[in-house]
């Protein structure tokens, strides 16, 4: 059974736990440098009463805290706490480093708060930056407190004096320390913005493989079905057939009887045609591949179009590439998804119109995934293809309509010898050619079917 | 002179009407056979010129009917075309105009009668040859 996520369980797919310490131990990292740099400061600077020992060893601290526990941390279950604590340990360590810095007087040291809040902001959440925000403001006061009640003795490194060579020290450090927080905010904003498009990826993919394990079971289910019961319909079907036949035989000269038996016969004909339809879609595929031109693949297809009449009023203009498009395909399998989707656009005319016949090389240039089965890593970004694009100017598909358009039995016509398969069929045997079709359509303007197969190109056809 | 067909298939009202349609034209004798077993009773006595025969039967199934009809000395000249509704005419592959399982013509049910007599008469025709 297939479990379905849903789209608000996938959305919750954000950056996990682990990313935010992984993103700690950076910022924690950077904030113990901005430490370093600024006792190196005071340091060059020759400034009385500076220990730089003491602050050395609590920017290392800062910076490699959180190594010893790692470890550990793997086996916790609730990282939030373990983020929490990081986020409070920081404050406490930078709290002590800004008393070594000069505690209360160096109040441009503050700017090493904002790093830790905005930190917070960015990797937690904007509820605890409030948190961590009200932690560095207590630190800050109970700093103060202790320096003025004299319980830790205060540190004389500063005496300001407008000019002052320190007064100028303190302006460059806000000012580096403005330019170290816009420099890591626009880095950590680089990485959220990248996990989130790896997430959207990731989600793009397991949706779409849910999507394809849904239309496999939904694929196993028919052929299950159909390969049970068309034996038994098929049998019936032959009498039906062959009874009529005969009373047309023997009632030649009665036209009320000729009509209602030809009534019955097509019934039964149209009945077997869709049979036949679940028969094909049920059976797994035969891999007979042959290398072909898509070209001359195409225009053997449209002869045989034209043997059987269809077209009418239909313009067919092709568009084929003037080199040949060398692909493997199996020429029946591909003669019906060919047919398919021809019938599909010519049926969306009934009034007539014109079916754009294009072939040509590219290199593949899709992100994520399209309506085949297909993983996008088969076609490496760039990897060089033949496309086949059929374009109609029909109808077009109503957009509700879309998501529908390649499951088995779904169907819009009205005939009754449509059993909905067409493009489950087409779906399933541009599969098997390691391919990809996509369909895109406008409704009153035309669909347009574009058909992707690995190209193979003359090194490789000749091996 | 007429040919004789042998018509081994466990669906009797669809041999019913084959047989009808067949012999319509004037120029077959249809024997239906039910069983296969029969069937291949009746093929060893009644040495008719062509076997339709069904695949999906009871006690046996077709394509061991047509091995031991292919092995016996007495029956391994006929020719055998067979009936399935397991498959259709374009998803298998095409000799010259007959459709073959396994090397062996065959024909998708439900059949038409103008199609069944143009494979039956290839059929014949190449045996001839």
């Amino acid at each position: 059974m297939v479990k379905a996520h849903s789209e608000k369980e996938i959305k919750e797919i954000r950056l996990n736990l682990e990313d935010k310490l992984f993103l700690m131990r950076k910022v924690r990292f950077i904030i113990g440098l901005c430490i370093i740099f600024w006792g190196f400061l005071l340091w060059v600077f020759n400034v009385s009463g500076f220990r730089p020992l003491p602050l050395i060893l609590l920017a290392l601290a800062e910076m490699f805290v959180n190594q010893p526990y790692r470890p550990i941390v793997r086996n916790i279950r609730n990282l939030n706490v373990v983020v929490f604590l990081h986020q409070f340990l920081d404050v406490v360590l930078v709290t002590i480093c800004i008393y070594f810095l000069g505690g209360t007087d160096a109040y441009f040291t503050l700017s090493i708060y904002s790093l830790v809040v905005v930190f917070a902001a960015v990797i937690i959440s904007v509820k605890s930056s409030f948190l961590i925000a009200s932690l560095c403001s207590l630190s800050y006061l109970i700093l103060f407190n202790f320096e003025f009640f004299k319980i830790i003795p205060k540190r004389e490194i500063f005496n300001f004096r407008l000019g002052s060579p320190l007064n100028v020290l303190a302006s460059v450090f806000i000012c580096i320390s403005l330019f170290l927080i816009a420099y890591v905010s626009s880095f950590l904003a680089k990485i959220i913005i990248k996990k989130s498009e790896e997430s959207k990826d990731a989600l793009y993919k397991l949706k779409f493989a849910e999507d394809a394990m849904i239309q496999a079971e939904k694929l196993a289910v028919v052929g299950q079905f159909a390969s049970g019961i068309i034996h038994e319909i098929k049998n019936p079907l032959g009498v039906i057939l062959s009874g009529v036949e005969y009373l047309e035989n023997e009632f030649a000269d009665n036209p009320d009887i000729t009509v209602s038996l030809d009534k019955i016969k097509q019934s039964a004909l149209n009945a077997n045609s869709i049979i036949k339809d679940v028969l094909n879609f049920s059976r797994p595929n035969e891999q007979k591949m042959e290398l072909a031109d898509l070209n001359i693949a195409i225009s053997d297809n449209l002869r045989l179009l034209k043997e059987v009449s269809v077209g009418g009023n239909i313009q067919i203009i092709k568009e084929l590439a003037k080199d040949s498009l060398m692909v493997r395909v199996n020429i029946n399998q591909f003669e019906q998804a060919f047919f398919n989707i021809f019938m599909n656009a010519y049926e969306a005319m009934p009034n007539g119109g014109k079916v754009f016949i294009r072939t040509y090389r590219t290199e593949y240039q899709q992100q994520g995934f399209k309506s085949g089965f297909r993983d996008s890593s088969c076609f490496v970004f760039g990897e060089k293809i033949a496309v086949l694009e059929l374009q109609d100017e029909g109808m077009g598909i109503p957009e509700e309509n879309m998501g529908k358009i390649f499951d088995p039995f779904f169907t819009t016509k009205q005939n009754k010898e449509n059993a909905g398969l067409g493009l489950a069929i087409c779906r399933r045997i541009i599969d098997a050619h390691k391919g990809e079709i996509e369909i895109k359509s406008m409704p009153k303007e035309g669909t347009i079917v574009i058909i992707r197969l690995p190209l193979f190109e003359e090194k490789k056809t000749k091996r | 002179m007429k040919i004789k067909i042998l018509m081994i298939d466990d669906e009797e009202d669809f041999c019913f009407f084959t047989k009808k349609n067949l012999e319509k034209t004037r120029e077959f004798d249809v024997i239906i056979e039910n069983s296969p077993l029969k069937g291949i009773q009746t093929a060893i006595e009644q040495k008719p010129d062509l076997i339709l025969l069904d695949i999906i039967m009871p006690e046996l199934d077709g394509s061991e009917v047509a091995f031991r009809l292919v092995n016996d000395p007495r029956t391994k000249d006929i020719p055998i075309i067979f009936l399935t509704c397991l498959a259709d005419e374009k998803d298998l592959g095409r000799y010259d105009g007959l459709s073959l399982v396994g090397g062996r013509p065959f024909l998708a049910k439900p059949c038409q009668t103008p199609e069944l007599v143009r494979v039956i008469k290839e059929v014949l025709e190449r045996k001839q040859k």
